[in-house]
C-alpha cells in the first residue's frame, strides 16, 4: 500500500475527528480572504474621493493586522494538530511496531496534513468568496455609497495572499509534526493513555477565602471604573485593569474548589443522576485549565467591548454629523494668519454665490481649567497649573453675546441673555460640560485678560455649537457681554453658510467651488475650510474603519478562544472514554450520559464567557462615559450584533465539540 | 430453592458464515437465589463471552437467558439499561472506580443513577461500609487506596443497590494473594450474611474454592460441575484442582 493510500484511508476513517481542526482552518481561511478582499469589494461602489482614501488606509491596516492574524492562526493550527497527533498515537505506534520507518510515518502525516489543508483551503475560500458578496453589501451600507450596479466580487489578490499565508502555515505545521514524530518514543506512543491522575485540589478553606477574595477584588475593580467615572485618573484605570486580571485569575483558580464545595453541600442536586460525576469532571477541568480559562475570559471581554463600541460608533457618528454640523460650509483662517481685508473680500465673494451665509468674530481670551485630585482649578491667565490631574483643558476662545445669539438663531439653538457683568460657557462635550456646571454653579468669578470681573450668568453651561463639526467636540467657548473685548483681542473671523440644494452631487460641486474661493481669497496656506459632506464622509470612514478592524480582531480572538476551549475539551473527552464506559456498565442510560456530557461541555464553555460578559458591563459603562461619541444612541443593536457573532462562532464550536465528544465516548 | 438465573441453550457465534467461531456452544445452566457460583475455564473457553451475555453487554446468537421471570435476551433500549441498573451489580478485574470521585461518592453514584432519594443514601452506604470494613476509607480517593481496598469499595458499590445478581469478572485478577483472600472473604460474607447471589468468573482455582458451586467450561460447553456440599474450603480446593488437572493442567493464559 502506498503512503498516499494509507493517508487517504486514514482521512476517511478519522474525518469526523478532524472536524474541529477543519472548522478552525476553514474559518481562518474564510475570514482571511474576506477581510483582505475589502479593496476589491469597494471598487464597484460609487464612493467619494475621501472615502476612497480611507479605504486605502483601511487596506493597509488590514494588511498589517493580517500578519498578526496569520501568527495566531498558525499557532492555533499547530495546537490542533498536536491534539490530533496525540489522539492517534496508538495508530502511529502500530506503524512503527510493524517496522515502518519514522520517515515513512512522517510522510503519511505529511500527505494527510496536505490533503486536509488543501480541502479546508478550498472550502474556506469558497465560503470566503460567498461571504464577501454579503460583506460588500455591508461595506456599501457602511460607506453610504449607492450600489450603482451589483457585480460578483472576486479578489485575485486576496486569493493569492490567503493561499500564500496558509501554505506557509502548513509548512510550519508539517515541520512541527515531523519533529514531534521523530522525537517520540515508541513506549510513550503505546501508553499514550493518561495515567491515573492525582487530584491536587486546593484546600477547601483556601478555595473559599480565595474565591470570595476574587469576587471582592473584581467588585472593587468594577467600583473603581464605575463609581469614579467623573474623575478616573490614568492611575486608577491601570489599577482597575490590574485588579481585574488578578481577580479573574483568582476566580478561575479557586473555582474548582468552590464548585465541589458548593455543589456537594446541596446534596439533593449533587447526588442526583450523574451530577456528582459531572461536577467532579468540571472541577478537575477547571483545576487544570486555570490559565487558559483566565486568558480566554479576558480575550472575550476585550472582544465584547470592542465589538459593541465599534458597532455603536457607526450608529452614533452618522447621527452626529446632522446634529453637530448645523450649517453646510465653514471658512476661516488658520492660527495667526487673520487679515481683515482678505476676509472682507471672501465675505463678499461667498455672498455672491449664496444667499444664506453669516460671519462672526471670535476673540482670544478664556481660561484654563484643570482637575486636581479633588478640586477644580480655574486660571484665567493660562499659567501652568502645577498638579496635573486626569485632564487640563484650555478654553482659549470667546464670543460676545450678540454674536452668539445671532449664531444660535442661524443654527437653530437656544439664545441666551447676559447682564453687563456676566459670562457663561457654551459647550456640547459631556465630559467637560459637567465641570463647567461646577464652575458656574459655584459662582466662580473671572477677570479675563485682566479686564473687569465677570460673574456667571447661568447656573449651568449652555448646550450649543459655534463651529460646525462631525462630533460633539466643542469643549468650551466663553460668552462675554458685548463690548467686553475690542478689536485688539480679535482672533479671527468665521464664515458659515447653508446650501439651498440637498442633492449630493450639487452639494459636492458647491463644496469644491467654495473651497476654491476661500483658497484664492485668503491664500492657500491660511485658508481653513470645513464642509458637512466632507465631514460626513470622514466620519463614516472613521466608523467603517473602526468597525472593520474591530470585527477582524474580534473574530480572530473569538475563534482562538473557542478553538482552544474546544480542543481542551476534546482531549478531555478522549481521556474520559474509560470513565463513560464504566458509567454505562453501571447501568447509566445513554440519555443520562449525554446529558452529563452536554452539561460538562456546556458549563466549561459558558464559564469564561459568563465572566467576560459580567466584566464587560462595567467596561462598557466606562467606555460610554469616556468615548463621548458612544453616549448617543442605544447600545441594543450593537449588543445584538455581538450576540449574533458570538452565538454563531462559539455555538458552532460548542456543537462540534459536543457531537465529536459524544462519538468519542461511545467508541 | 428459587431459581434466579436460567440459561437455556444459548449460542454465541463470531465471524461470518464461512468462518464461524462458536464462543458459546449450546450451553445451559442455572443459578439459584442465594448461591455463590464460580465459572472456571481457560482463556478462550467462552467464560467471558458467557458473562457478557448475562450482563447484556453482548447479545446471544440463539437461546434464552431468564433472570427471575424476565427473558433478558428480548430486552431493548431503556428496558435493558433499567435491567442492568436495577437487577445487576458488577465487580470488575480492574476495579472500574471513577478516579475523580471519593469512595463514598463512587458508591453513591450507583444509587443516584437509580434516582434513589438522597436522604436515604447516607444510612445505606454507611451500613454497607461497616459490613465490608471500608468505613474508614469512605472519604478517600481511589488513588489513595490499595488494590484490595479499591476492590472492596467496588464490591460495596455492586451490592448497595440490592441487585438480584452480582456478576464478578476475575475479581482477584489484579490483587496480591493477601488482598485477594480478604476480598474473597468479603464476597463470602456478602453471600452468606446479606444473601447476595453471586456469579463469578475466574481461572484461578483458589478463588473458585470460595464459591459454593463451581462450573467448568471448555470450548463453550459445560464440562463439569462441582458442589461444595459439606466440604471445607481446603477440601473443595483439592477437588477443584483434580478437575483442573483433568482439564489439562493449569487454567492459565499461557497454555
Amino acid at each position: 500500500m502506498t503512503t498516499f493510500n494509507i493517508s487517504l484511508r486514514n482521512m476517511k476513517k478519522s474525518i469526523r475527528d478532524y472536524a474541529i481542526y477543519f472548522f478552525t482552518l476553514m474559518l481562518g481561511v474564510c475570514l482571511f480572504y474576506v477581510f483582505n478582499s475589502i479593496e476589491t469589494q469597494t471598487t464597484m461602489l460609487a464612493l467619494s474621493k475621501d472615502s476612497r482614501e480611507i479605504v486605502k488606509l483601511l487596506v493597509q491596516m488590514i494588511g498589517a493586522i493580517s500578519t498578526f492574524v496569520a501568527f495566531v492562526l498558525g499557532f492555533l493550527i499547530i495546537y490542533a494538530s498536536r491534539f490530533m497527533l496525540k489522539r492517534r498515537a496508538k495508530e502511529f505506534a502500530l506503524y512503527l511496531i510493524l517496522g515502518m520507518s519514522k520517515r515513512k510515518v512522517s510522510a503519511i502525516l505529511f500527505v494527510e496534513t496536505l490533503m486536509i489543508g488543501f480541502l479546508s483551503l478550498v472550502m474556506g475560500l469558497l465560503f470566503g468568496v460567498f461571504l464577501s458578496q454579503i460583506t460588500s453589501i455591508f461595506v456599501g451600507k457602511l460607506f453610504e455609497a449607492n450600489m450603482t450596479k451589483y457585480s460578483f466580487v472576486f479578489s485575485a489578490e486576496a486569493f493569492q495572499k490567503t493561499g500564500l499565508y496558509f501554505a506557509l502555515i502548513f509548512l510550519v505545521v508539517i515541520f512541527f509534526n515531523t519533529i514531534e514524530i521523530s522525537r517520540s518514543k515508541l513506549i510513550n506512543l503505546m501508553q499514550a493513555k493518561r495515567r491515573g491522575e492525582m487530584i491536587r485540589g486546593l484546600h477547601p478553606v483556601i478555595a473559599v477565602v480565595g474565591f470570595f477574595a476574587s469576587i471582592g477584588i473584581l467588585g472593587y475593580a468594577y467600583y473603581l471604573v464605575c463609581q469614579n467615572q467623573e474623575n478616573v485618573t490614568q492611575k486608577i484605570l491601570t489599577t482597575a485593569i490590574l485588579l481585574g486580571v488578578v481577580g479573574t485569575f483568582l476566580f478561575f483558580w479557586t473555582l474548582a474548589g468552590i464548585l465541589v464545595k458548593f455543589a456537594s453541600s446541596v446534596k439533593g442536586i449533587y447526588y442526583r443522576g450523574l451530577n456528582s460525576f459531572t461536577f467532579r469532571q468540571l472541577a478537575s477541568q477547571a483545576n487544570t485549565n486555570v490559565i487558559a480559562m483566565s486568558v480566554i475570559c479576558l480575550m472575550f471581554f476585550f472582544t465584547i467591548c470592542v465589538l459593541i463600541c465599534s458597532v455603536n460608533i457607526k450608529t452614533a457618528i452618522n447621527g452626529n454629523v446632522e446634529k453637530y454640523a448645523p450649517a453646510d460650509y465653514m471658512a476661516t483662517t488658520r492660527e495667526k494668519t487673520y487679515d481683515a481685508e482678505k476676509m472682507l473680500k471672501l465675505k463678499g465673494d461667498i455672498a455672491s454665490q449664496l444667499e444664506d451665509s453669516m460671519s462672526f468674530r471670535v476673540y482670544s481670551g478664556g481660561f484654563l481649567m484643570s482637575m486636581n485630585d479633588k478640586d477644580l482649578v480655574v486660571d484665567p491667565k493660562f499659567q501652568e497649573i502645577k498638579k496635573e490631574g486626569w485632564f487640563s483643558y484650555p478654553i482659549r476662545e470667546a464670543v460676545d453675546e450678540t454674536t452668539y445669539n445671532e449664531l444660535a438663531k442661524y443654527y437653530g439653538n437656544k439664545t441666551i441673555h447676559l447682564a453687563d457683568d456676566e459670562y457663561t460657557v457654551v459647550s456640547n462635550y459631556n465630559f467637560t460640560g459637567r465641570y463647567y456646571d461646577q464652575i458656574l454653579g459655584s459662582g466662580q468669578k473671572l477677570n479675563l485678560n485682566g479686564k473687569k470681573e465677570l460673574k456667571p450668568g447661568t447656573k449651568k453651561h449652555v448646550e450649543g455649537e459655534v463651529y460646525i463639526s462631525s462630533n460633539a467636540d466643542n469643549i468650551g467657548i466663553v460668552v462675554v457681554p458685548d463690548g467686553y473685548y475690542t478689536d485688539r483681542d480679535l482672533e479671527q473671523e468665521v464664515i458659515v453658510a447653508k446650501y439651498p440644494t440637498q442633492s449630493r452631487k450639487a452639494r459636492e460641486k458647491m463644496d469644491q467651488k467654495l473651497i476654491r474661493i476661500a483658497k484664492k481669497d485668503l491664500g492657500a496656506k491660511a485658508a481653513y475650510t470645513r464642509t458637512k459632506s466632507e465631514m460626513a464622509d470622514a466620519s463614516i470612514g472613521l466608523s467603517a474603519f473602526a468597525v472593520f478592524i474591530a470585527l477582524y480582531i474580534g473574530c480572530i480572538f473569538l475563534i482562538s478562544g473557542a478553538a482552544i476551549l474546544a480542543i481542551k475539551e476534546l482531549s478531555e473527552s478522549a481521556d474520559n472514554r474509560e470513565r463513560y464506559r464504566m458509567l454505562r456498565k453501571l447501568g447509566a442510560d445513554e440519555r443520562q450520559i449525554n446529558r452529563a456530557l452536554f452539561a460538562q461541555i456546556g458549563i466549561f464553555f459558558v464559564m469564561p464567557l459568563a465572566l467576560a460578559v459580567i466584566h464587560s458591563v462595567p467596561g462598557m459603562l466606562f467606555a460610554r462615559c469616556i468615548l463621548s461619541v458612544l453616549s448617543g444612541g442605544s447600545l441594543v443593536p450593537a449588543i445584538l450584533i455581538t450576540i449574533v457573532i458570538f452565538g454563531a462562532v462559539y455555538g458552532s464550536y460548542f456543537l462540534i465539540t459536543y457531537y465529536t465528544s459524544r462519538r468519542m465516548v461511545r467508541e | 430453592m428459587e431459581q434466579l438465573l436460567r440459561i437455556d441453550n444459548i449460542e454465541k457465534y463470531y465471524g461470518s458464515r464461512s468462518n464461524l467461531t462458536k464462543a458459546v456452544d449450546n450451553l445451559s445452566l442455572s443459578v439459584n437465589k442465594g448461591e455463590f457460583v464460580a465459572i472456571m475455564g481457560a482463556s478462550g473457553s467462552g467464560k467471558t463471552t458467557l458473562l457478557n451475555c448475562i450482563s447484556t453487554i453482548d447479545r446471544v446468537s440463539s437461546g434464552h437467558i431468564f433472570v427471575g421471570n424476565v427473558d433478558i435476551t428480548t430486552l431493548r433500549g431503556n428496558n435493558l439499561n433499567k435491567f442492568r441498573r436495577e437487577d445487576l451489580g458488577f465487580i470488575f478485574q480492574d476495579f472500574n472506580l471513577l478516579d475523580t470521585l471519593t469512595a463514598y461518592e463512587n458508591i453513591a453514584l450507583a444509587l443516584s443513577i437509580q434516582n434513589e432519594k438522597v436522604k436515604d443514601m447516607k444510612g445505606k452506604i454507611l451500613k454497607i461500609a461497616v459490613d465490608l470494613g471500608i468505613d474508614a476509607l469512605l472519604h478517600k480517593y481511589p488513588y489513595q487506596l490499595s488494590g484490595g481496598e479499591k476492590q472492596r469499595v467496588a464490591a460495596a458499590r455492586a451490592i448497595i443497590t440490592r441487585p438480584q445478581l452480582i456478576l464478578a469478572d476475575e475479581p482477584t485478577g489484579a490483587l496480591d494473594s493477601k488482598s485477594a483472600r480478604k476480598l474473597l472473604r468479603t464476597m463470602s460474607d456478602m453471600n452468606e450474611k446479606m444473601g447476595a447471589t453471586i456469579l463469578m468468573v475466574t481461572h484461578d482455582s483458589y478463588t473458585a474454592s470460595y464459591a459454593g458451586r463451581v462450573i467448568f467450561i471448555k470450548d463453550g460447553k459445560v464440562f463439569h460441575e462441582l458442589n461444595r456440599g459439606g466440604a471445607t474450603r481446603k477440601e473443595f480446593f483439592g477437588q477443584i484442582m483434580d478437575v483442573v488437572s483433568l482439564l489439562g493442567g493449569e487454567l492459565d493464559d499461557d497454555i
